[in-house]
């Protein structure tokens, strides 16, 4: 599938987002003004804790958002397309078609008085007009892509019968039914074995470079993010606090936060006996009572006065790797886990700043 | 993910000795239910029966449901068929006065000679055909209600069930009675308007599963798939939410009947000569004491009836839902 648009504008492209739910207690900022951009073919990695706005700013785009949300400000655009204020009818052209989900557990997002080639079937017909036996046969085709085992019998059956792995293979190719030129992904593999999610994560890297479609992926799994992704957005309190191709994220994180983030995951590579496991401290902020100034500095070891003053803007730290920190870039040398010497990032900042 | 290892099914049902629940699905008997895997961790078979063979199961082994049914079946077979098998036109005047049960006349006569088996059956294809058109008319408006309330909720959930309300605050009786006359005891009058009063119980219903329905996550899956409002209504909500409509509407049925049978009785439904069972009991009533016989038929008739249609209903919820646990074995 040869990409519509020129290789210099993204295929999607999310510009001051800014997505607030209304809540009796009050408003909710859960997506505070996000830029973010896709290409074609590439995979685009979500990363940030729970309620930090990673759902929301995707939802924002599928206009699949609850009914207490809105989109304040911002606009998104999908192959030119501005999706903000679509109407409803021309939405739903896009999703499914152009825009499609997966979603974390499979047996709850597949209908359960269906079967499986039923509601892919259903799927496929519900944005091509074909008949009901070549909308079946296609779906035997896409069970038979995802790798589902004697695709022709599971057809016929219901999403219970199937095992955890096979059920989010079937999703999966519900979502793959229309050819959709991106695949959002909602944390696709947390509801599964660690055995099985290595099998989904795989799969969608092949459909990936099978079909040259771009992929959104939502989870807060590092070890995931290194697996597929071609660039990370670290998602904090409603806001990118940093972005990076892959690579470049993981040797060189600029943000406090993203540093945490990798130092909360044991590694086997590297640092073994040196270094203990350094969790976050604290919780992350309500999105009603933002911190004045940087959102993360009430859990930041590197805190400052200025952090307490005014938010960051974001930094250019290196090419195409921004970081929303007052510091980012000053102990951007830094190692994330130092091998040799055993001084700590702490010392380094303590230094630096 | 190709050449994934792929066991023979039939040796590997051979080594798993299996047994059969009361659902009907075949678990295996060994390993305290877990199901054999293969090493990549996929269900090597699966046996189990179809949804229908376990709802049909389920069914049969629920004793009263299944007289239930046969006896429904025989009666809507014998009032279908009844201008053909009646031994008697219903309004052939065959013998001057009542007649208690002989030969000639299995139920006996009425006052004016009219055979009175004959009359029942005509009777029973009035009182069944009301029960079923109103069962059915009622239960669809209620559904319409219910989805559109339970889906959409705030506004238009407030306004039908307001309505719903209102509906539901009218006398029920004196209504119908008005109702009854204005229409002038025609059969389909009467069941346009005991449709348009007996709604309000299904679309509470409906409107109950629609509301948890909507937040399940396969509906958000639909919405992001691109489907409709109206297509993740019918096609993806409705069929989660059947169940209980189809146990509903059946047991309207037997409600419908004795409805019916009430109006007719007090002289306000289906208009003699035309006879149905609640205006056959109304003749019956003044001579009572002196040929109680012509009570016992319409009057038996529709117990029987109502009867059947309850114990097939409760089987149907039974069977429908395995989740409740009613069969006694």
């Amino acid at each position: 599938m040869a990409p519509s648009t020129s290789a210099a504008e993204p295929l999607l492209k999310i510009e001051g987002l800014r997505t607030h739910f209304d809540t009796e207690e009050g408003v909710v900022k859960a997506v505070d003004g996000v830029d973010l951009e896709l290409a074609a073919g590439e995979t685009l990695a979500i990363v940030g804790e729970s309620g930090s706005g990673k759902t929301v700013t995707v939802l924002s785009a599928l206009a699949l958002l609850p009914k207490t949300a809105r989109i304040v400000e911002g606009s998104i655009t999908f192959d030119g397309r501005e999706l903000v204020g679509l109407p409803e009818e021309q939405m739903r052209e896009v999703r499914g078609a152009e825009i499609a989900m997966i979603f974390q557990d499979a047996l709850t997002a597949l209908n359960p008085v269906f079967t499986v080639g039923n509601q892919i079937s259903e799927a496929i017909r519900q944005h091509d007009r074909v008949t009901k036996d070549e909308a079946r046969e296609r779906a035997l085709e896409l069970l038979q892509r995802v790798g589902i085992p004697e695709a022709a019998r599971r057809l016929d059956q219901y999403p219970h019968e199937l095992s955890g792995g096979m059920r989010q293979r079937a999703m999966i190719a519900m979502s793959l039914s229309c050819r959709p030129k991106i695949l959002v992904a909602d944390e696709p593999t947390t509801a599964l074995d660690v055995t099985i999610q290595a099998q989904i994560l795989s799969l969608m890297n092949d459909l990936r470079f099978d079909s040259g479609s771009s992929i959104v992926l939502i989870t807060h799994d590092l070890g995931v993010v290194a697996e597929m992704a071609d660039h990370v957005a670290v998602m904090y309190g409603g806001r990118k606090v940093e972005f990076a191709a892959v690579d470049e994220l993981f040797a060189a994180p600029a943000h406090p936060y993203t540093w945490g983030l990798l130092r909360s995951l044991p590694r086997l590579d590297e640092c073994v006996g040196e270094q203990r496991l350094l969790p976050i401290p604290g919780v992350p902020p309500s999105l009603i009572h933002l911190p004045k100034g940087c959102h993360f500095r009430p859990r930041c070891r590197f805190a400052q006065d200025i952090c307490c003053e005014e938010y960051p803007q974001l930094r250019e730290v290196g090419p195409g790797h921004v970081a929303a920190c007052h510091f980012a870039g000053d102990f951007a040398d830094e190692p994330v886990c130092p091998r040799s010497d055993s001084r700590t990032p702490g010392e380094g900042v303590a230094a630096g700043g | 993910m190709e050449g994934r290892k792929r066991t023979d099914r039939s040796s590997r049902m051979a080594a798993f000795k299996t047994k059969e629940t009361r659902n009907g699905q075949v678990v295996p008997l060994e390993g305290s239910g877990r199901s054999p895997m293969d090493p990549t961790g996929e269900l090597v078979y699966v046996a189990g029966r179809t949804q229908t063979e376990m709802f049909v199961r389920r069914f049969r082994r629920h004793r009263m449901a299944m007289l239930g049914a046969i006896v429904l079946v025989i009666l809507y077979v014998v009032a279908i068929l009844a201008p053909w098998i009646a031994p008697y036109d219903y309004t052939e005047i065959t013998y001057m006065g009542a007649k208690p049960p002989s030969a000639e006349h299995w139920l006996g006569t009425d006052e004016l000679g009219r055979d009175q088996l004959s009359r029942l059956m005509m009777g029973g294809r009035i009182s069944l055909m009301v029960g079923v058109v109103v069962a059915v008319l009622a239960s669809s408006i209620g559904t319409l209600v219910g989805m559109a309330s339970g889906y959409y909720g705030k506004f238009v959930d407030n306004t039908l069930m307001r309505f719903t309300d209102m509906v539901l605050m009218l006398p029920l009786l004196p209504l119908l009675m008005v109702a009854g006359k204005a229409t002038g005891g025609s059969m389909w009058g009467i069941v346009i308007i005991l449709g348009l009063l007996t709604w309000m119980g299904v679309a509470r219903l409906v409107r109950g599963s629609f509301l948890a329905l909507r937040e399940k996550e396969f509906v958000e899956a639909a919405h992001a798939m691109g489907a409709s409002d109206w297509r993740i209504i019918t096609r993806h909500i409705l069929p989660n939410a059947v169940a209980p409509i189809v146990v509903n509407t059946t047991l309207a049925v037997g409600t419908a009947i004795i409805i019916e049978s009430v109006l007719s009785f007090l002289g306000f439904g289906i208009q003699p000569p035309t006879p149905s069972w609640g205006n056959m009991l109304t003749d019956a009533k003044s001579t009572m004491t002196l040929y109680p016989w012509l009570t016992w038929a319409p009057g038996m008739a529709i117990v029987i009836t109502v009867l059947s249609v309850n114990f097939f209903g409760d089987g149907l919820r039974d069977a429908l839902d395995p989740t409740q646990i009613r069969v006694k074995e």
